[in-house]
């Protein structure tokens, strides 16, 4: 475990800003407790400082998880958020989408948002924006991905047209898409 | 010796109890033993030899005779006989004087009560692989008190005493020197019997006795015995045929006819060279008159070591140290490169150092020219490190070496560290939330920015040169010489 370096850093925030902008400050200057940037291996983990405190006395081989994963560094550096991240996207997500409740399973299995399941959108949403998807009936976030088109064209698309290309959901948890997210 | 013959074996009845001085014991050899003279008297040598050990011990005693004149080998080696030796033994020399004495020189080797040892001559090792007397080779330390001392203690000692001789470093068992060296002992004559049964000669020295060329006792060997080589063509068919095979008969030198002298029968300047390489070469009857004759001689010399290199590639194919084949393909390539080179053009005639890609008209191709970039960018004195990067460049990257990489402290345990991490991401996020973004980045990284756009391209000179407000020249004025802005003054 370690602290990222300072080229590792800004990967990470120029990642977050693209979903949260400005509000990564929020997750660097807390007020309940202050929290940091953990690496383990090539996964960003986002933990307390007691917890961080508390997990330097196990040893490496023995630690596998510490607070929340945010994402891992790819072998070519480049940095790629996980499902484990959405409870701070959520909170903190500059551009946000409904989704109907008839596609939601449709989203949750892993398709893209298409302008039949679209129920709302924020306003000016520049197009391949981070977008933090939400379910209707129930404010609850159901994953992330990019903006296939602005706020604008959405209007003007045809009922199949991809509104919201996606990243990640919640029904990964249970798919568990990808071996090593985990 | 006759006289001291009746001598000794008066002295002998005198001197029978005389366990103190062993350290005199002498091993049989002294000069008197080596005189000969007569072959009648070799009995009576080797009589005399055991006789001559309570001889000898009196006569030290007595100052009559020195043991000091020692011409036989063997007595030299004495002393290490008693290291090699396994066991000590401290029985007394007199008892087996008086009984030898008694018995004819074929029965002297052992005693009835004597174990017999095992013998490894040329070592001159005596292996006694019998197993020791326990009760014999611990005595308790109260042995040696008096015997009155002992009664009065026998009561308090008899049950601890038991048990102390199951314990080995217990202080009232000790160990009873004198037991082993009358094993040691036993096993030095027993050994010089044995070294006396082998063939003897004489010399100057005395007589000499041929130890065994083999070893008993082998030394084992530290790694596994080589492979044995495997056999050639020839020496396979010399085998069948009966052709002896003349590997160590041939001389290295052979005599020169020409100079008169000895050389070498191989390599440089070998005797009896047929020296052809004159610059005029008068032509055969048999040989084409427009035939290059040097040319030809090479030629013959190539094909003479091909065919050597060959047979011997093919040999080590045989036996396994070659991969099979491998020695087809070396000369096909030998012969088509020489073929090559006689014949000139491609890359024949290229000189030396010129990359072979680059010799047929065929285009690089983006792959090769970046790898070519690549090595060009490295191939400075600082591996390109801090070469200024041309307009359009990619950025360029430099192998992280592992040892030197600092990392931050894991743990911020203080408050000031943990802020100081706080300090420094917020630094960072300023940097991203006003850099642009991801496709700034990536167009910086690949070189498509204008140079100058940021601060790290030019050298720019904004006025607040170091120099112009630094107070103090030189290296007095490094330090903590900082501009004293409005915000500082405050």
């Amino acid at each position: 475990m370690r602290p990222l370096t300072e080229e590792e850093t800004k990967t990470v925030f120029l990642k977050l800003s693209e979903y949260i902008g400005k509000n990564v400050e929020r997750m660097i200057n807390r007020s309940d407790e202050r929290h940091c940037f953990r690496l383990i291996k090539d996964r960003c983990y986002y933990i307390s400082e007691s917890v961080m405190k508390a997990s330097t006395s196990i040893s490496r081989d023995s630690l596998l998880h510490v607070g929340t994963c945010l994402g891992k560094f790819t072998k070519s550096g480049k940095f790629r958020l996980h499902i484990t991240s959405l409870e701070y996207l959520a909170q903190y997500a500059k551009y946000k989408v409904w989704v109907k409740p008839s596609s939601e399973m449709s989203f949750l299995y892993g398709n893209n948002v298409t302008k039949n399941g679209l129920a709302r959108i924020t306003e000016n949403t520049p197009q391949f924006a981070g977008v933090v998807v939400f379910s209707m009936s129930s404010n609850i976030p159901l994953g992330f991905g990019v903006a296939a088109q602005s706020t604008d064209h959405c209007q003007t698309l045809d009922p199949m047209g991809n509104v919201v290309l996606h990243q990640a959901d919640i029904g990964e948890y249970l798919r568990g898409l990808e071996e090593d997210i985990f | 010796m006759g006289s001291k013959k009746k001598k000794s074996s008066k002295k002998k009845q005198h001197s029978a109890p005389k366990e103190e001085k062993e350290d005199q014991v002498d091993y049989g050899a002294t000069v008197d033993a080596f005189f000969p003279g007569d072959d009648s008297s070799a009995h009576a040598e080797e009589e005399d030899v055991p006789v001559e050990k309570g001889d000898d011990d009196d006569n030290d005693k007595q100052g009559d005779e020195g043991t000091d004149e020692i011409e036989d080998d063997k007595k030299n080696d004495e002393p290490s006989d008693d290291d090699e030796e396994e066991e000590d033994d401290d029985e007394s020399l007199e008892e087996e004087e008086e009984k030898t004495a008694n018995q004819t020189a074929s029965s002297l080797v052992m005693m009835d009560s004597e174990e017999p040892c095992s013998f490894d001559l040329r070592n001159l090792t005596a292996v006694n692989s019998h197993p020791l007397h326990h009760e014999s080779l611990y005595k308790n330390k109260n042995d040696s008190e008096s015997a009155s001392k002992k009664k009065k203690k026998k009561k308090q000692q008899e049950i601890p005493a038991e048990d102390e001789k199951l314990t080995i470093n217990n202080a009232a068992q000790v160990l009873n020197e004198e037991y082993l060296l009358q094993k040691a002992t036993e096993g030095c004559t027993q050994l010089i019997h044995a070294l006396w049964q082998l063939p003897t000669e004489r010399s100057d020295a005395g007589p000499m006795v041929h130890l065994p060329t083999y070893d008993k006792i082998p030394i084992p060997r530290v790694l596994p015995p080589p492979p044995p080589k495997a056999e050639t063509k020839w020496e396979k068919f010399a085998k069948e045929r009966g052709i002896p095979l003349n590997k160590e008969k041939r001389s290295r030198k052979v005599w020169d006819e020409a100079t008169d002298t000895w050389k070498f029968r191989h390599g440089y300047d070998k005797a009896n060279a047929k020296d052809n390489n004159w610059p005029i070469m008068e032509v055969g009857g048999t040989d084409d008159p427009y035939e290059d004759p040097w040319q030809k001689q090479r030629d013959a010399k190539f094909a003479r070591t091909e065919d050597n290199r060959q047979n011997q590639m093919k040999n080590q194919e045989r036996a396994g140290v070659l991969p099979k084949g491998a020695a087809r393909k070396v000369l096909k390539s030998r012969t088509e490169s020489r073929k090559a080179g006689r014949e000139g053009g491609g890359n024949a005639g290229l000189p030396v150092g010129v990359p072979v890609d680059m010799t047929e008209n065929k285009l690089r191709g983006q792959a090769s020219t970046l790898a070519a970039l690549k090595a060009t960018q490295k191939s400075t004195a600082s591996m390109g490190r801090f070469d200024k990067p041309v307009e359009g460049e990619p950025e360029r990257k430099f192998p992280v070496s592992k040892k030197k990489r600092k990392y931050m402290a894991e743990s911020s345990t203080g408050k000031t560290s943990g802020k100081g991490e706080q300090e420094r991401a917020a630094k960072v996020l300023q940097t991203v939330l006003h850099g642009g973004g991801v496709e700034t980045e990536k167009a910086r990284k690949k070189g498509k920015l204008a140079k100058g756009v940021t601060a790290y391209d030019y050298e720019y000179d904004d006025g607040s040169n170091k120099a112009l407000f630094q107070k103090k020249k030189g290296r007095g004025g490094i330090g903590k010489n900082k501009k004293m802005t409005k915000k500082r003054i405050k």
